[in-house]
């Protein structure tokens, strides 16, 4: 009896120490640069937040391991908020946690972190670290951050991939992701949102005003 | 001239003399060195910060220590939320300053934190300096009630973990857990039901300015540790 009773003791502490999940503090480590800034991203102008607020997402790139890309060819519908997996992703990939902060910087609503223009985490407020106990699937997260609301081409950025540790317990540090492509230097949003296509009514609208244009010059 | 030379021999002792009150002693502080190292490429090692940092104001900020300091940017530094039982990080940014939480913490005595190398970074080694504490207790709050307390040794010096005060009262049947860099992971040993820890805590040396977890099944209680040392 007595060993049985030690044995489950240890089994449940065992239990209890090994349960797997994610845990993923992600953050910049240097800063967001808007998309009219020219290259190296490490002058002290040129904040994204100082022209846009943004959308800020940490999104898991699915099953099939890879960043869904938005499609940005003419005529490409423009991707929508409220999608199942979330807002404007792609594919499999799925929306782990968002972060809306307004231009000029402050509080992230979503998760109460507060955020100077460069998107530098500011203050101790919030809690800047997602965290998921019951995943145990290996897989890749990565960040995108949306200039302003998305509309027809409007900027983005993407980051790299970032392998996650499935096997993470909370007894562990959060594993920590910055936004940045690599260390020394910012990002910067360039790529673009799907260009406005004028609809056929709109280009009969049009084509009607050029011959409207057409005939009153050739009248005078 | 033999009077003259006595003259010069008194006035010279009378000024030492005068000279050695005006530079009276005092206190007596020593400073402390203790080197602890990071490992390599994202590596985490637990510190305690057991020296006062200098100057010292009376409470260790973290961002007046000297592994603050010297950790390279984009290094992070976690520290455990008894309330949450979950470490929150902050992080060292390109441009050379701790965000979130780094920037106000004061790191308490006897409270282990973790430090982390970033990607690609070699080990990194810090040298914990600051005067040697000569307040003869220290105390550090410790939650219990089968919660993880992030503790570690106030006092720098190498002590065997059995022989530590938490480690004699915490209850049977309590966990401790101490990091091993090499495999960043916890390493476990508990307090049987007849009250001795097993192999593993009764072979560990908690070393000067290590941490480590003590899960005690005891309510919150406080532990008051007396320093091992009479000077200073």
């Amino acid at each position: 009896m007595k060993k049985f009773l030690t044995t489950v003791t240890i089994l449940a502490a065992m239990a209890a120490v090994a349960t797997a999940g994610v845990g993923i503090q992600w953050q910049t480590g240097y800063g967001g640069y808007d998309h009219t800034v020219s290259p190296p991203l490490t002058g002290g102008t040129g904040a994204i937040l100082d022209s846009y607020s943004v959308i800020w997402q940490l999104i898991y790139a699915g099953a099939d391991n890879i960043n869904n890309p938005i499609p940005n060819a003419p005529g490409d519908p423009l991707p929508v908020a409220g999608g199942a997996n979330g807002d404007y992703v792609q594919g499999d990939d799925v929306v782990w946690a968002q972060r809306t902060i307004a231009l000029g910087g402050g509080t992230a609503a979503e998760d109460g972190s507060v955020w100077d223009n460069w998107m530098y985490r500011v203050g101790t407020a919030g809690d800047t670290t997602y965290v998921d106990l019951s995943w145990n699937t290996a897989g890749f997260v990565y960040q995108r951050v949306f200039e302003g609301t998305p509309t027809w081409s409007s900027y983005y950025y993407d980051s790299p991939l970032f392998a996650f540790d499935e096997t993470w317990t909370d007894s562990l540090p959060p594993e920590g992701f910055n936004t940045e492509p690599a260390q020394g230097a910012g990002f910067q949003a360039s790529s673009t949102m799907p260009p406005a296509v004028p609809e056929p009514a709109t280009m009969g609208l049009l084509g009607l005003g050029a011959l409207v244009m057409a005939f009153r010059r050739r009248r005078a | 001239m033999k009077k003259t030379l006595w003259i010069a021999i008194a006035g010279a002792l009378a000024a030492s003399v005068i000279a050695a009150s005006a530079q009276e002693v005092l206190s007596a502080n020593a400073v402390g060195y203790i080197k602890r190292t990071v490992p390599a490429n994202g590596g985490l090692e637990v510190i305690s910060y057991a020296l006062n940092p200098m100057p010292y104001s009376g409470v260790t900020w973290f961002t007046n220590t000297s592994v603050a300091s010297e950790m390279p940017n984009y290094s992070w530094a976690y520290f455990w939320n008894d309330g949450t039982q979950r470490w929150v990080g902050s992080q060292k940014s390109g441009k050379g300053a701790w965000d979130g939480v780094g920037m106000a913490k004061v790191v308490l005595p006897g409270e282990m934190f973790f430090l982390k190398t970033p990607p690609g970074a070699a080990d990194q080694d810090v040298t914990i300096t600051g005067e040697v504490p000569d307040d003869p207790t220290l105390e550090r709050a410790v939650i219990g009630s089968d919660n993880n307390a992030a503790l570690g040794n106030p006092y720098p010096v190498d002590v065997a973990f059995t022989n530590l005060g938490v480690a004699q009262t915490a209850a049977n049947y309590s966990w401790a857990y101490f990091w091993n860099p090499t495999t960043g992971r916890w390493i476990g040993t508990q307090k049987s039901g007849k009250g001795a820890w097993d192999g593993v805590g009764l072979a560990k040396t908690v070393l000067a300015g290590e941490g480590f977890f003590l899960k005690d099944l005891n309510p919150g209680s406080v532990w008051t540790n007396t320093k091992p040392y009479t000077w200073p």
